[in-house]
């Protein structure tokens, strides 16, 4: 099953790319990852982590009880650290070419 | 939860605060599905618990926004794709592997009686009417009096009715295919 990659999907991903992290983790993870900009809600990391699992992105690798909380983990599979990788490849493509037509469009600013 | 200073005063209130906090996220996750709710809810309960902050004794409107929306979007991806929809519910035909999650809690709610009955609720009306005594015209009182207690004593009387073999048959047509995997089909779990 694949699955079309959103921002969102994107920061939680690599925020599993470093190391495995619980729900609180990731949302603190993609936080800082996106300087503040993303502030995933529990409703939406949990729908995120479902359909990346039943895309076989992710995969549940532990638990502890901390406080009486329940903290399962969650870690990158083979397939979804490609998809990671690749994501990464095209976003950079992309800046590149934005970069280019910011450039065009500064020349003619310029003149 | 934690608790601070076991036995004070100040640990009872904190231990109130996390009961009401905790009732209020158990309020709005109901938005999911049961069976989701069994195999993942303990965990997105003390995330959202978490992120609501110490202190907090009730769900805010946008986290409680998040987990409705969340909730009802996770129904929807579980549901089985119309033409499987209606042939399970017309026919009786079995729901396909990748959805026995919705079809054992389809069969667990409470309304299941009258959605597995539905031709006779639909077809008692125009048969009762067909019954009464010439001369009437229109759908006499009757006829909704009796309709309502075959609906009533169905969700009451029998409200378990077919339900175990149901299920077991939902079970039993999947349960080759899916040895091995987690209870629901969200998350598989590492060896």
């Amino acid at each position: 099953m694949t699955m079309r990659i959103t921002e969102q999907g994107y920061l939680v991903l690599l925020s599993l790319a470093e190391q495995p992290r619980h729900g609180y983790g990731i949302v603190g993870a993609v936080l800082e990852l996106s300087d503040g900009a993303t502030k995933l809600g529990a409703g939406t990391l949990y729908g995120l982590l479902d359909r990346m699992g039943e895309a076989g992105l992710v995969e549940a690798s532990g638990e502890e009880v901390v406080d009486g909380r329940l903290r399962r983990y969650y870690r990158l599979t083979d397939q979804g650290s490609a998809a990671v990788v690749m994501e990464t490849a095209r976003l950079r493509a992309l800046t590149h070419r934005a970069r280019t037509v910011l450039g065009v469009h500064l020349a003619y600013g310029v003149a | 939860m934690p608790v601070s200073g076991a036995g004070s005063s100040a640990g009872r209130a904190d231990d109130l605060k996390d009961e009401r906090i905790i009732s209020s996220v158990e309020f709005w996750m109901r938005a999911y599905p049961c069976r989701w709710r069994e195999a993942r809810g303990e965990e997105l309960l003390a995330l959202v618990v978490d992120l609501a902050g110490p202190g907090a004794q009730r769900l805010g409107a946008r986290a409680a926004f998040d987990l409705v929306r969340a909730g009802w979007a996770t129904r929807w991806r579980e549901h089985p794709p119309a033409h499987s929809w209606l042939l399970y519910r017309l026919f009786g035909r079995r729901i396909p592997v990748a959805y026995r999650s919705w079809a054992l809690d389809d069969i667990d709610g409470f309304w299941y009686p009258l959605r597995r009955n539905w031709p006779v609720f639909l077809a008692l009306p125009p048969i009762l009417v067909a019954g009464q005594p010439a001369g009437y015209g229109g759908m006499p009182v009757f006829v909704y009096v009796i309709w309502a207690l075959v609906a009533v004593s169905s969700l009451f009387l029998w409200p378990e009715a077919n339900r175990s073999r149901d299920q077991a048959q939902a079970c039993r047509a999947s349960a080759r295919r899916t040895a091995g995997r987690g209870h629901h089909r969200g998350m598989r779990r590492s060896p």
